[in-house]
């Protein structure tokens, strides 16, 4: 248990930022959309940024789903 | 390690009614606005009718969460008590915590503020919820009666309707990528903030985060509002 918390420790610091990178590109490929910049370089990066953003819905759906299952795990135990 | 309830079932009932209502909306949503860059989507789904109408079966379940929560919790607030609608009224506190928040988080201030059980972002983004609600609601309706808008509209409004929506839409995927963030990413919750499914935080957890609750609890309040 000692082992697998100190591993999540670990985890966090690492996650820390990188979440914050993806929540910013989702960000930045949206006004990139908005405004229709017409370039082939950007096109890709608002590709890439919004299906990074569906894809991150769909995760949280996941996250969703497995906190509702998982509601009593708890108290089962 | 004594645990002291947040949420009542009903709250957490309606959290997951409306959080899979959005995230649908959004999954089903996004590829109508974005095509070119979302087409597998509706391709997986079974093409765009598909999509619609899953769309339109997921913004009845929005509706019906802000429907409830108006309903339900207006009633109780009036009628019996106070409710949650009590606990995330909007304060002067929440405008002097977000500066004092703000001016913390650019290391201009050692002082963090002390919350009471919701903090000013939990209120913002509740508030934000029902704002956005409002907007989808019109804009919504009058794309999917388009037909019996034309009757007492000219056709350019729904083409501002259909705007509206889909800028809208993106701004809320901005505000629930924030949100996820703050249940997911953030250090303090990784890898998820269960407190919304199993309703109870640990009393260490709720003096640490939420001090002003913390002393309201041990003052003898009321914990538990509908």
């Amino acid at each position: 248990m000692k082992k697998y918390r100190e591993a999540v420790r670990l985890m966090q610091n690492k996650i820390k930022y990188s979440g914050a990178v993806v929540v910013a590109i989702i960000y930045i490929s949206f006004i990139v959309a908005i405004l229709k910049v017409q370039n082939p370089v950007v096109d890709v990066f608002v590709t890439i940024g919004i299906n990074i953003a569906l894809l991150f819905v769909i995760v949280n759906l996941g996250a969703l789903l497995y906190g509702i299952i998982t509601r009593n795990r708890r108290e089962a135990n | 390690m004594a645990e002291i309830k947040r949420f009542s079932i009903s709250q957490v009932a309606i959290h997951a009614l409306g959080a899979f209502s959005i995230l649908t909306l959004y999954i089903t949503g996004l590829p109508i606005t974005f095509p070119d860059q979302l087409g597998w989507i509706p391709a997986l789904l079974g093409g765009y009718p598909v999509t619609m109408l899953l769309h339109r079966i997921a913004a009845v379940g929005f509706i019906a969460t802000g429907v409830y929560l108006l309903t339900y919790h207006g009633l109780y607030d009036a009628f019996v008590g106070k409710s949650f609608f009590t606990d995330v009224w909007l304060k002067i506190k929440d405008i002097k915590d977000a500066i004092k928040d703000t001016k913390h988080l650019l290391g201009l201030s050692k002082d963090k503020p002390s919350y009471g059980k919701y903090s000013w972002i939990a209120k913002a983004e509740f508030w934000s919820f029902f704002g956005e609600a409002a907007i989808f609601l019109v804009t919504g309706s009058i794309l999917w009666f388009s037909w019996q808008s034309l009757a007492f509209m000219p056709p350019q409004y729904l083409l501002s309707a259909r705007y509206i929506h889909a800028g809208f839409a993106m701004v809320s995927v901005c505000g629930v990528a924030f949100h996820s963030y703050m249940v997911h990413f953030n250090p303090e919750n990784f890898r998820i903030d269960r407190c919304i499914f199993t309703g109870v935080v640990p009393e260490e957890e709720v003096k640490e985060r939420y001090p002003q609750w913390h002393e309201e609890i041990q003052r003898g309040g009321k914990i538990d509002a509908e």
